[in-house]
């Protein structure tokens, strides 16, 4: 299955997918541990959803990861990833779908093309995100697996994927 | 009992960080020390991708002695440091090296890690760029995929790697190795003094070594044992080991006594050899 076909049936789903019109109550807050993703090999990142109506949620997501702390002159120099996305959730009882994009921000200590020195390489990378979240209703535990496809500095496509364990913070009433 | 439990507790994980070997017993034709070398600069299971310019670099600045390589030669007779057959398996990039030229390559990128975007590096590069190269020595394995084995395309092959190591004054650290001899003798014929390392299996590499005036003969560590190589150093070759995964690997081949050990637990090594 292709990338388009994914975000076809990914947007069908959420859309189209019958559900009782009934408010479905999603945290306001989410500190979410990813392993892999769009903040490389994982990332710490804080969710907040900013917009909710009924069954349906906007939520924007930022993080950041280390890559590694020293470089390969073993200097302390660490890469550094700052994953940011804005998400369309759609929670039916338990489960919720994830829609959404943004970019993600590396800075790589790396050598330079010609390979006579050593530079810190900024980039914006584009990505999508399309999965899956469990969370029970009340329940400060999520689980979270998605289709994290990445346009390496907006020209090299990448499929990639993340598995993510989130907690949820409630507001006191 | 409680504190019997804890004691034992304690004790284990101070053994677990503990890797005692016994290197005053070391006995081999590297002056009775066995030197650590990076497997393809950091190898394999290291977040830097196998033989970039980023990998070695790390190895060497870790502490290594140097490292193993493998090279093969583009399209238009540059010699390039790239392990697997296709570009695909590891870059952007589809195709072959030896169907390739190297302003090709110089737009590949690797694909892991995400987001790094390393570079295919030549070997004149990593000479010219490499800082201290002349304090490190490099095993230059021949990747040699394509199926033109002509005396025309040896001697082309040759003669681009020669021209780099001479460009770059490092005869005397660079260890040139080939499963197939006719690259060795072609090599030997243009430099006869380079420190050549047979790579077969021990009886018949033992005959090889002795042909081609060899300095050195590598093995997987599991396919040697201590015994053979103490027979290959009483017949004056160094012994080099590769296929080493894992620390206990590492502990495993310092007991055997070789020359060199090339590692892709580099680190370890290296602070169990220091």
């Amino acid at each position: 299955m292709n990338f388009k076909k994914i975000f076809l049936l990914t947007s069908f789903l959420l859309f189209f997918l019958p559900s009782k019109s009934q408010e479905v109550f999603l945290p306001k807050h989410t500190i979410i541990l990813e392993a892999g993703g769009i903040g490389g090999f994982g990332s710490l990142n804080y969710e907040r959803i900013f917009f909710s109506k009924e069954k349906y949620h906007l939520s924007y997501r930022a993080g950041f990861s280390f890559f590694r702390f020293k470089d390969f002159e073993r200097t302390f120099n660490p890469d550094l990833l700052f994953p940011i996305s804005i998400h369309f959730v759609k929670k039916i009882k338990n489960h919720a779908l994830t829609f959404g994009g943004g970019l993600t921000i590396s800075s790589i200590v790396k050598a330079s093309s010609d390979f006579s020195s050593k530079i810190r390489r900024t980039s914006l990378s584009p990505n999508f995100i399309t999965g899956y979240r469990f969370q029970k209703a009340n329940k400060p535990f999520s689980f979270q697996i998605n289709y994290t496809p990445v346009f390496q500095q907006g020209k090299r496509f990448r499929h990639w994927g993340n598995i993510g364990f989130g907690y949820s913070f409630f507001q006191k009433k | 009992m409680r504190n019997s439990i804890l004691f034992l507790i304690i004790v284990f994980i101070f053994s677990c960080g503990k890797n005692d070997v016994d290197l005053s017993q070391v006995s081999n034709l590297n002056g009775n020390k066995i030197s650590p070398y990076g497997h393809a600069g950091m190898g394999i299971a290291s977040q830097f991708p196998i033989n970039s310019f980023e990998s070695i670099s790390n190895a060497l600045n870790l502490g290594a002695e140097g490292v193993e390589v493998d090279i093969q030669m583009t399209k238009d007779s540059v010699i390039v440091l790239y392990h697997d057959r296709t570009l695909e398996e590891q870059t952007n990039l589809e195709g072959l090296i030896f169907e390739s030229e190297w302003s090709d390559l110089q737009q590949a990128i690797y694909k892991n890690p995400i987001f790094a975007e390393y570079k295919i590096v030549s070997l004149d590069q990593l000479f010219e760029h490499l800082k201290n190269v002349k304090d490190y020595k490099f095993l230059l394995d021949f990747k040699l995929y394509q199926s033109d084995h002509s005396d025309r395309y040896i001697s082309t092959f040759t003669n681009a790697l020669v021209k780099v190591i001479d460009k770059h004054q490092m005869e005397e650290n660079v260890l040139p190795t080939a499963y197939r001899t006719e690259y060795l003798l072609k090599l030997k014929s243009l430099r006869p003094n380079i420190k050549l390392v047979v790579s077969t299996a021990f009886e018949q590499g033992l005959i090889l070594a002795e042909e081609l005036d060899a300095y050195g003969m590598v093995f997987q560590n599991e396919k040697i044992t201590k015994e053979q190589i103490q027979q290959a150093h009483e017949e004056g070759f160094q012994v080099y080991l590769f296929g080493l995964y894992s620390k206990n690997d590492n502990l495993d081949a310092i007991e055997k006594h070789p020359d060199i050990i090339f590692s892709d637990k580099v680190k370890h090594l290296i602070k169990v050899l220091k």
